[in-house]
């Protein structure tokens, strides 16, 4: 007998190794088929040795059966738990076939025992998690209903195996919006890998009762195959009081076990009359429109977005999820004439968290699309150099027609604290220091590749005469051309140039041409280094229309606001009449404020 | 689509169809007998065959359609395939018979892709069928089963140069409803689909055939009938030498198969890289936030700008593609191919 078993056992091995040589002949021959099919019949043979499974595995790979390849890196790691490629293998698979939190997982393990590799894959997986987290998790600060908000914060937390934070937001999720089936799936399953059985059977148990029948098998494959007891249909109902069709089967099953009693008080639960059933039509459900129009605006499959969000809207008129989500796709798709019309219709959700999302939408994007648009700027800037403070602001009321020179109105504010400079901070001409109102009508063109034209009819009102001068209101001609550009170089380097011809009637009929350069680094999305070159020169030569300046400078928003400081060195181009030295520092500050109604 | 003779494990799984190209090939009919052929001329009209009015050469007996023939084992020897639907005489006397016991059957498992979940929209109520073979050498082949009971739905078998294909319920009335694989069941009981293309164009995207070995896939793609291939372009949108090489290994194994090989791009989305070195360019949506559809990052290509540079990167990129136009404005379009 022994001898029987032990011929057994190396028959068993030699036919084992002699299949393993042909896998690998075949292999190197690239043909890779018969070397699976080797590999297979090796591994059935001698289903102990994991270096066979990970052969295999590979093999796999270069026939592209990833899903597969997946699977026998597993077996390999379960049979060499100590091989770390292997489990980096499997990792890096079950990311890749959509695992991501199995391979989070296996990663992390790894990562503890020391592996770089490991280490770099799990920040990589973890840290969209955690930001997505954090994300969600202050929009629901802002916004407690906010089922997307919701939904994600529970998906993102699941992938990152915080089990109680994703079951309390998929239960939320589900609260806001009781249609949505599969949450309660999402929520059972997930109360099952807390291991709070009964709370997922609930979930699972009126899921698996439900009009959906995709979910309610999905369900279904998560419950046990026995038949569900009474008290367990009891806690599904606790959780989803509204499930008829659940609630009629506890019923009937109390008629079966001849609890009659029971059985009428859950009938008399029941509607009073019965539903009733729809006519079969050819055409989806209207959830499913809405439905698939949410997963098609997701996935950027834009019209196909709208087809769905526009038959959900055909089918519900006053659903103003779908008015919404049509705003979004019509937005993303550039067509915001139609964007503007469904976040307005939006606005008058009464679900307080659409209409505020839909009300943002839309005043940011309405004063674009309106014809006539107003805009208001201010930029209050401090001087050292002139020991000052000026106050430069325009409210300018422009109507925009299709023609490319749109007339407006405009209201300027001049103005300093101290009154200290008659002309010029050096700025730019419309900035000059003199502590007026000025009211004009004007005509600008549309920019055409950085470059704009612009004229200027009005009255300067004068607050504040200055001393020698007389005149509370005095005719204010000015008009222009403005040029900007931004070249942007590599590492986020970048160049930009603003450029202006000014003429103003007011400073006796001066022509000023200035030019504010920068060169810089921009630092994340809210800071830019740079270097300024200017220059300021006019056609009546006065000296404070003639300079050079340069020097660092920083920008940076705080939105809305945005601030720039600038430490300038400068020079005045011309003497004659200049009561200052020739040369000059400034240290300017300032804040800048807009916005488009 | 449906392709037969592919030869291999599913290499068409990451490959999506763009277009198809008929030829001419020899001309099949069906026939479905009865009043009411359901969903089998969609089934069988969409992989070539053509209705005949009184014989074809794939026969369908419904559910409660009766039959006139009696020969139907010689025909089926003949060449004939029939495919049976339901309980039946007919259906029973192949082997396929229906017991007292019935089953609600709404989740179904196709063998051919058991994960792929299969759900009715409606449960449909069907008996459980015993599946034998009555003086067959070969014993009947199940295709689909109900998932938890694992009754048989789709079973067949080859009888002499015919065959023999049933179901326990009818496919629906869109043909698909039912029993997405019966096209594939038929190929595999021996029908050989009345059209072939060696013109396909399928799209390709690297990331999910990162380690396979391109000159095992390219020569199947070329016998598949595909005769370009749009390979994803973003992935090679910034110079990388692993990434670049791989590109090159493709293009060379195509070339090698008589496969032109194009870029494609999905404008406004570049790359990666591209989409975290500007912040400053990217689309902004109406709440001022990224402009973020699934993986594809939107970047303001009307900025100059940012046109430009990713210009600048593309056309680095397209020295990879051997016969690509570097001309900027024909960029946003899909890079001409290179010839092999």
């Amino acid at each position: 007998m022994a001898k029987a078993l032990i011929g057994f056992i190396l028959g068993t091995l030699m036919l084992g190794a002699m299949t393993l040589d042909e896998a690998y002949t075949a292999l190197r021959a690239k043909n890779y088929e018969q070397a699976i099919r080797g590999f297979e019949q090796a591994a059935k043979l001698d289903p102990g040795r994991a270096s066979i499974r990970k052969d295999l595995a590979y093999t796999l790979l270069k026939i592209g059966e990833t899903e597969a390849a997946r699977d026998q890196f597993a077996e390999a790691m379960t049979l060499d738990p100590a091989d770390n490629q292997v489990a980096l293998e499997y990792a890096f698979l079950c990311y890749e076939t959509k695992q991501p939190i199995i391979a989070r997982r296996v990663f992390d393990r790894l990562r503890k025992s020391g592996n770089p590799t490991a280490s770099e894959a799990f920040e990589n997986v973890d840290r969209p998690l955690r930001e997505g987290i954090a994300r969600w998790t202050q929009t629901l600060e802002l916004a407690p209903d906010n089922f997307s908000a919701h939904e994600e914060l529970a998906r993102l937390a699941e992938q990152r195996d915080d089990l109680d934070l994703a079951a309390e937001h998929y239960q939320a999720a589900w609260k806001l919006r009781p249609a949505r089936r599969d949450l309660l799936v999402d929520l059972g399953r997930t109360r099952q890998e807390q291991g709070r059985s009964e709370d997922a059977h609930a979930a699972l148990l009126a899921a698996s009762r439900g009009a959906e029948p995709r979910v309610a098998e999905q369900a279904r494959e998560l419950l046990p195959s026995r038949y569900p007891y009474v008290y367990e249909f009891e806690n599904a109902l606790a959780l989803d009081p509204s499930n008829d069709a659940l609630r009629r089967e506890l019923a009937y099953l109390h008629l079966e076990m001849g609890n009659k009693s029971a059985a009428e008080q859950q009938l008399q639960s029941l509607p009073p009359v019965p539903q009733p059933v729809p006519p079969p039509q050819e055409s989806k459900p209207p959830q499913d429109n809405k439905l698939l129009g949410e997963q098609s605006l997701d996935r950027g499959y834009l019209n196909d977005a709208l087809k769905y969000l526009h038959a959900a809207h055909e089918n519900d008129p006053m659903d103003f999820e779908v008015m919404l989500k049509l705003g979004w796709a019509y937005n993303i798709l550039k067509d915001d004439s139609d964007a503007v019309r469904w976040f307005s219709l939006a606005r008058y959700s009464p679900d307080a968290a659409i209409a505020a999302e839909a009300s943002r939408a839309y005043g940011n994007l309405s004063p674009s699309l309106r014809f006539l648009r107003t805009t208001v700027w201010a930029f209050p800037t401090i001087s050292t150099r002139w020991r000052d403070t000026f106050v430069y602001a325009q409210a300018k009321t422009e109507l925009r027609l299709a023609f490319p020179i749109h007339p407006y109105l405009s209201l300027r504010f001049i103005g300093d604290a101290r009154g200290a400079v008659v002309l010029g901070a050096n700025i730019s001409p419309q900035n000059l220091s003199e502590r007026s109102v000025i009211a004009g009508v004007g005509l600008a063109t549309s920019t055409f590749h950085g470059l704009m034209a612009w004229f200027e009819a009005g009255e300067t009102l004068r607050y504040q005469i200055p001393h020698g001068q007389t005149g509370l209101a005095l005719p204010d001609y000015r008009g222009g051309i403005s040029f900007t550009n931004a070249l942007r170089g590599p590492h986020r380097l970048f160049a930009e140039t603003n450029d202006d011809g000014v003429f103003i009637s007011r400073f006796d009929n001066d022509t000023l041409l200035y030019s504010l350069n920068r060169t810089g680094r921009t630092f994340g999305e809210n800071l830019q280094l740079y270097w300024n070159w200017n220059a300021t020169v006019d056609a009546k030569g006065e000296y404070w229309a003639n300079t050079v300046e340069t020097g660092p400078g920083v920008r940076f928003r705080l939105n809305p606001l945005q601030f720039t400081v600038n430490f300038l060195r400068g020079a005045y181009l011309v003497s004659q009449s200049n009561p200052y030295r020739p040369n000059f520092n400034d240290v300017r500050i300032g804040v800048w404020y807009a916005f488009t109604r | 689509m449906y392709a037969s003779g592919f030869g291999m494990r599913s290499h068409g799984s990451r490959l999506v169809f763009l277009l198809v190209w008929p030829c001419a090939a020899a001309t099949l009919t069906f026939h479905v007998a009865g009043d009411d052929p359901g969903g089998w001329p969609a089934i069988l009209s969409s992989i070539g065959l053509q209705n005949a009015t009184v014989k074809g050469d794939i026969e369908v007996i419904p559910a409660g359609a009766g039959s006139a023939e009696t020969a139907w084992t010689q025909r089926v020897e003949h060449g004939t395939i029939l495919i049976l639907e339901g309980a039946s005489p007919l259906a029973a006397s192949f082997g396929f018979r229906a017991t007292t016991q019935h089953i609600s059957v709404q989740s179904v498992e196709d063998l051919r892709a058991p994960q792929l979940r299969i759900i009715w929209e409606k449960p449909v109520e069907v008996p459980v069928f015993e599946v034998s073979v009555v003086g067959s050498p070969n014993a009947a082949r199940i295709f689909t089963r109900e998932r938890h009971e694992k009754a048989p739905l789709v079973a067949g078998f080859r009888r002499g140069s015919g065959a023999v294909l049933w179901v326990a319920a009818p496919p629906g009335p869109h043909g698909y409803d039912h029993f997405p694989y019966l096209p594939q069941a038929l190929a595999d009981l021996g029908l050989t689909a009345p059209f072939r293309s060696a013109r396909l164009w399928a799209f390709f995207d690297s990331s999910y055939r990162a380690r396979v070995d391109l000159d095992y896939f390219a020569p199947r793609w070329r016998q598949a009938g595909i005769a370009a291939l749009h390979v994803a372009a973003w992935h090679y949108w910034e110079p990388d030498p692993q990434a670049d090489e791989y590109l090159r290994r493709l293009i060379d194994a195509c070339h090698r198969n008589a496969i032109q090989v194009y870029a494609w791009v999905e404008l406004p989305h570049v790359s990666e890289r591209f989409w975290e070195q500007h912040p400053e360019w990217r689309e902004k949506t109406a709440l001022l936030q990224d402009a973020q559809l699934d993986w594809r990052k939107l970047m303001n290509l009307t900025n100059r700008a940012a046109s430009a540079d990713s210009l600048t990167v593309s056309t680095g990129t397209a020295s990879i593609w051997p016969s690509c136009t570097s001309n900027r404005s024909k960029v946003t379009t899909i890079l001409p191919a290179s010839h092999p």
